[in-house]
C-alpha cells in the first residue's frame, strides 16, 4: 500500500512539473517550483523505494545534500 | 564509530550498491551543474536548442520510469517473502517498461538526428546527448539485470538490482526537469 501511495504521489508530482513547463510558465518561481518538486520526488524515492525511511539520519543526510545541490542548480538557472 | 557502523549495517542491500548509488549521483550531479554553468555563457542559444526537445515525450518517459520503479519495488518485496511468481512477474514488467523507455528515447534521438542535430551542433546538445545517453545506458543495464533476475529472484540479489533501478529512477527525476523543463 505504501509503495502504491508513493507511486501515486510521484506520478502526481511529475505531472505537476510537466504541466508547469508545458503551460509555458517561465521565470524564477516556475523554475524554483520545478526544482522543489524534483527534490521532493528524490526524497520519496530515497525514503520509500530505497528504504532509507528506516534509517532517518542517513535519509536526512541525502535530503540535505540533494537540497543543497538543488539550491546551487536554482542559483545557476536563475543567473542565466 | 560503533553507531556509524550500525547505521551502515542497516542500509538495505550491500554496502557496495550504496557506494555505486552515491558515485552515480555525484557523477550526474556534477554533469548537471556543469550544464547549468555552461548555460550561463549562452542562455538564448540553450533556450533555442532546448525548444527542439520533445517535452511531452520525456514527461511520458518519466511516468514510465516511475511506474517501472514501483513494479520493481513490488518485485523486491515479493522476493523477500519468497513469492517467486509475483516477484518474477513484477520484475519482468519493470524491465519491459525500461525497454519502452529506451524505445521512446531512441525515437527522440533519431528525430533530432533527422533534423541534423548532433553533439557538435551546440553545447546544449553535447550535454543533452552525453547526460541522457549515459542515463539510457544505465536503463539498459538495469533492465537486463531485472530481466535476468526474474529467472531466479533470490531476495538479496533482487534487493541489490532493484536498488540500482531506483538509482536510475532517482537520477531521471532530477535530470528530466533540469534538461527539459528549466527555461
Amino acid at each position: 500500500m505504501e509503495l502504491t501511495r508513493t507511486w501515486g504521489l510521484l506520478i502526481g508530482l511529475s505531472l505537476g512539473s510537466t504541466v508547469l513547463a508545458a503551460a509555458g510558465s517561465a521565470g524564477g518561481w516556475a523554475t524554483a517550483a520545478i526544482l522543489v518538486l524534483a527534490w521532493f520526488k528524490s526524497h520519496l524515492i530515497l525514503k520509500h523505494y530505497l528504504g532509507l525511511g528506516r534509517i532517518p539520519p542517513i535519509l536526512r543526510g541525502f535530503d540535505i545534500v540533494t537540497g543543497l545541490v538543488m539550491m546551487v542548480m536554482l542559483g545557476l538557472a536563475l543567473a542565466g | 564509530m560503533t553507531e556509524r557502523a550500525s547505521l551502515l549495517d542497516d542500509l538495505p542491500g550491500d554496502l557496495m550498491i550504496w557506494v555505486l548509488i552515491v558515485s552515480e549521483l555525484l557523477v550526474f550531479g556534477a554533469g548537471l551543474l556543469a550544464y547549468l554553468a555552461v548555460r550561463l555563457t549562452d542562455p538564448a542559444g540553450f533556450a533555442d536548442a532546448q525548444d527542439h526537445l520533445h517535452r511531452v515525450g520525456a514527461g511520458v518517459n518519466t511516468l514510465i520510469l516511475i511506474t517501472s520503479g514501483w513494479l520493481a519495488a513490488r518485485g523486491a518485496r515479493a522476493a523477500e517473502h519468497h513469492q517467486h511468481s509475483t516477484a518474477r512477474l513484477n520484475l519482468l514488467a519493470a524491465a519491459a517498461l525500461g525497454v519502452l523507455f529506451l524505445t521512446i528515447k531512441a525515437t527522440e534521438f533519431s528525430g533530432l538526428s533527422g533534423l541534423g542535430i548532433s553533439t557538435e551542433t551546440h553545447a546544449f546538445y553535447t550535454f543533452y546527448f552525453l547526460l541522457t545517453g549515459f542515463h539510457a545506458a544505465h536503463v539498459l543495464a538495469g533492465a537486463a539485470l531485472l530481466a535476468g533476475l526474474s529467472i531466479r529472484p533470490t531476495p538479496d540479489a533482487t534487493e541489490n538490482a532493484v536498488a540500482f533501478w531506483h538509482m536510475v529512477d532517482l537520477v531521471w527525476v532530477i535530470l528530466f526537469p533540469v534538461i527539459y523543463l528549466v527555461q
